[in-house]
């Protein structure tokens, strides 16, 4: 795009390089625009699904019957709240740590594809990117919590930066089963290796697997602090934990990273385990809206699944809602011993269980088989060569 | 100066200014912050040169686990107020004559390097497709299998490397997994709490 | 660095944008080569080819260079920090500019196709470096803690039993 860009402006080589930065922050922009959207967009479902589990109806004066604008006014109400900063908090950490905790949020979005090829960024590491970025929320926890000054935020920060460094594990090895089955790390290969009906999802492909999921929601709903396991953040607890002394703006800005999170983990669910933008049928291909038709058609094509894939990022963060509204408390000792006995030796039994499974059924159970992917193709090949050597 | 250059300029800045701060603050905290924004920038680095995994994993193992451990032990060992160990004027006397001479004979070897490729190449050798090295490449080479090597790939890269490299990193890579199961099971028996 | 975009930053730092580089690039070597003034300057040369170095593309020595820059803060840290923690930083420091040092030979971006030195062996050389430097942080980490509860403080200043 920054050739087209530089050619339609004129511009010579040499300062080029400032269309290839305002290009990637024109992208960068639009990707902010799509997920602050959905940030927005969230903060309304919570209460109204809060209000729905409790018997009641949530907001329903702001904009009409169903209260639409209610984001609107909780984020003019948090602008003009008072800005105070603690006389004991270290000044510029305080300042800085709301956006050490949402950033890393926001820029797993860079190498998740929406579609088939629609990728900010396409890394062949894409899968471990995300992983190894959501993993860096924990810093946000921990400098607010000791910026803070006070004894409850401190001690809350410490307990929740403990349970995100322990989820951490089962999560990196639950998301490293269909990286298996897919023989590659790429977020867009991974989608492709389940393109078809919806028995080609991973998270039908055998039981380990579908375990795996389940862990994997798990572990989700633990790395992003959200009911059962937020006894860090919990009102009635510690106060408010880590962000106890965050007012206004800034207590918005923990807020949206949250919600960030929240989907950054349900996109990658959804493309790991659940086909991505594939749906559970392959509307696209029978509609006959495929590349091979012409560009426009697989514009479409590729559109559908974007829809298919944002339905489904939107029902995980859903799901997350409904199970705060349903699940009670888990104790602290009860989160970590979770995670440490039974979370991991399940999820390290269950990546054993895959790796059996795909050498002793190579082509599926029935022996229908399933989409192969260029890089699991070339190992294999490679083994097969190496093993007749 | 091309976009390349402008992210590197940016995420060096970033860096030095990271290493700048660990060295010059007398607050522990602040030091870790500098070692973040240090060792951020540097996987930056790795990502602008082309190493994607090692980028992936200079965020996941060095940001995300070994500075964690760091807060935790700089939080650990905390007593009443965090106290600022300041270090005195000799000190940095001393730290400065150190490290001038051994700066100064680093950069004339890194400059040299430079200027002994420069008589070497042309600008006819400079390639439009450049060789990328892939985390299957990568994954392969840890189990053992070399496929540029062996000439599985067709590649006409000829390694000038002898037979144990031929053979892949699987030993070095079993070692490794035996060395972080010790190191796990040390470090849990050394961290305990005394029992007086 | 290929020669001619070597010059070519040489020119850009000595005479600034917007002066013809293809007619000229007789002149300069004209100058380098006749001119006795332009080498007796050593300041002169050094703030050229750093300018030059700025606003050349990118190469292996930039790299080089950041690292080196790594490796001596982390060097002065050990050197000056009194905790022990600090130390620890520094460590982490210095292995990081070593690592910078083995991607950037191994970087196929940075050399034209086909004489990267280390290329897939420096990444799995640096790939060990970083599991190696994680598992001494957990035990150096472990060792500082039990210092701590020994003596009550992180300054290893304190720790000084076995000397003399």
């Amino acid at each position: 795009m920054d050739e087209i860009v530089a050619h339609w402006l004129q511009i010579s080589a040499t300062s080029a390089w400032f269309v290839t930065v305002g290009v990637a922050l024109l992208q960068v922009a639009l990707l902010l625009a799509v997920v602050m959207t959905l940030v927005a967009a969230a903060t309304w479902a919570e209460r109204k699904v809060a209000g729905r589990i409790q018997d009641r109806l949530g907001p329903t004066r702001v904009g009409g019957r169903f209260g639409w604008l209610q984001p609107v006014a909780d984020g003019l109400k948090l602008l003009t709240k008072e800005d105070i900063i603690p006389l004991n908090a270290d000044r510029i950490l305080f300042r800085i740590a709301p956006y050490l905790a949402f950033a890393p949020a926001f820029a797993v979005f860079m190498a998740m594809p929406f579609s088939d090829g629609w990728v900010a960024q396409r890394l062949n590491t894409a899968a471990f990117f995300i992983l190894a970025v959501l993993g860096l929320e924990v810093f946000g926890i921990i400098l607010a919590g000791y910026a803070s000054g006070s004894k409850w935020s401190f001690l809350g920060a410490m307990r929740e930066a403990a349970q995100v460094v322990s989820y951490e594990v089962p999560l990196t090895f639950a998301a490293l089963i269909p990286i298996l089955l897919a023989g590659s790390m790429d977020l867009v290969a991974i989608g492709e290796a389940q393109r078809g009906w919806f028995w080609n999802w991973f998270v039908f492909h055998d039981p380990f697997t579908f375990v795996a999921f389940w862990i994997f929601v798990t572990c989700a709903v633990a790395g992003t602090n959200r009911a059962p396991f937020d006894l860090a953040e919990a009102e009635s607890e510690l106060v408010a934990g880590f962000h106890t002394e965050y007012s206004g703006f800034r207590w918005s800005v923990f807020y949206m990273g949250e919600y960030a999170a929240m989907a950054a983990v349900s996109g990658l669910g959804a493309i790991l385990f659940l086909g991505g933008w594939n749906g559970p049928i392959p509307l696209a291909s029978i509609l006959g809206l495929t590349e091979a038709v012409g560009p426009w058609a697989g514009f479409f094509g590729h559109f559908l699944g974007a829809i298919n894939f944002l339905m489904k990022c939107v029902s995980g963060i859903l799901f997350m809602m409904a199970l705060r509204w349903t699940l009670p408390r888990l104790r602290i000792d009860q989160i970590l011993s979770m995670c440490w006995k039974y979370c991991f030796p399940l999820t390290a039994l269950c990546f054993v269980g895959v790796t059996i499974w795909m050498l002793a059924f190579p082509d599926g159970v029935l022996g229908i088989g399933h989409p192969k992917t260029e890089t699991g193709e070339f190992i294999v090949y490679v083994v097969k060569i190496m093993a007749e050597h | 100066m091309d976009a390349i250059a402008v992210f590197f300029w940016l995420l060096a800045a970033l860096a030095v200014a990271g290493a700048l701060l660990v060295v010059i603050t007398p607050h522990i905290v602040h030091a870790a912050v500098g070692l973040i924004l240090a060792l951020s920038a540097v996987a930056g680095l790795f990502f602008l040169a082309g190493a994607e995994f090692l980028g992936a994993m200079q965020i996941m193992i060095y940001v995300g686990g070994t500075v964690v451990l760091l807060a935790f032990g700089v939080m650990l060992t905390a007593r009443l107020t965090f106290v600022r160990m300041r270090t005195t004027a000799d000190q940095w006397v001393i730290a400065i004559l150190l490290a001038a001479p051994l700066a100064t004979i680093l950069l004339q070897s890194a400059w040299a390097y430079g200027h002994l490729k420069s008589a070497q190449l042309s600008l006819e050798t400079k390639a439009t497709k450049a060789e990328v090295v892939s985390a299957t490449d990568l994954g392969l080479a840890l189990v053992g299998v070399r496929p540029q090597v062996d000439g599985v790939n067709g590649s006409e890269r000829q390694s000038a490397l002898d037979q144990t490299t031929r053979d892949g990193y699987i030993l070095p890579f079993e070692l490794v997994s035996l060395h972080l199961v010790v190191v796990m099971v040390g470090a849990a028996y050394l961290a305990r709490r005394r029992m007086e | 660095m290929p020669d001619g975009e070597w010059n070519e930053s040489v020119w850009l730092a000595r005479y600034g944008f917007g002066v013809e580089y293809e007619q000229s690039r007789q002149i300069l070597t004209q100058e380098i080569e006749q001119s006795r003034t332009y080498e007796r300057n050593h300041w002169n040369m050094m703030a050229t080819m750093l300018l030059a170095g700025i606003l050349s593309p990118i190469t292996v020595t930039h790299y080089l260079v950041v690292g080196i820059i790594l490796f001596v803060c982390g060097i002065v840290c050990l050197v000056v920090k009194r905790n022990i923690i600090a130390m620890l930083i520094g460590v982490e420091l210095i292995l990081n500019g070593a690592n910078i040092n083995l991607v950037a030979f191994s970087s196929p971006q940075l050399f034209p196709l086909g004489t990267a030195p280390l290329l897939l062996d420096g990444q799995v050389f640096a790939l060990f470096v970083m599991i190696l430097a994680a598992a001494e942080a957990a035990v150096a980490l472990a060792i500082a803690l039990q210092f701590y509860s020994r003596f009550g403080t992180v300054d290893v200043d304190q720790g000084g039993q076995l000397s003399g």
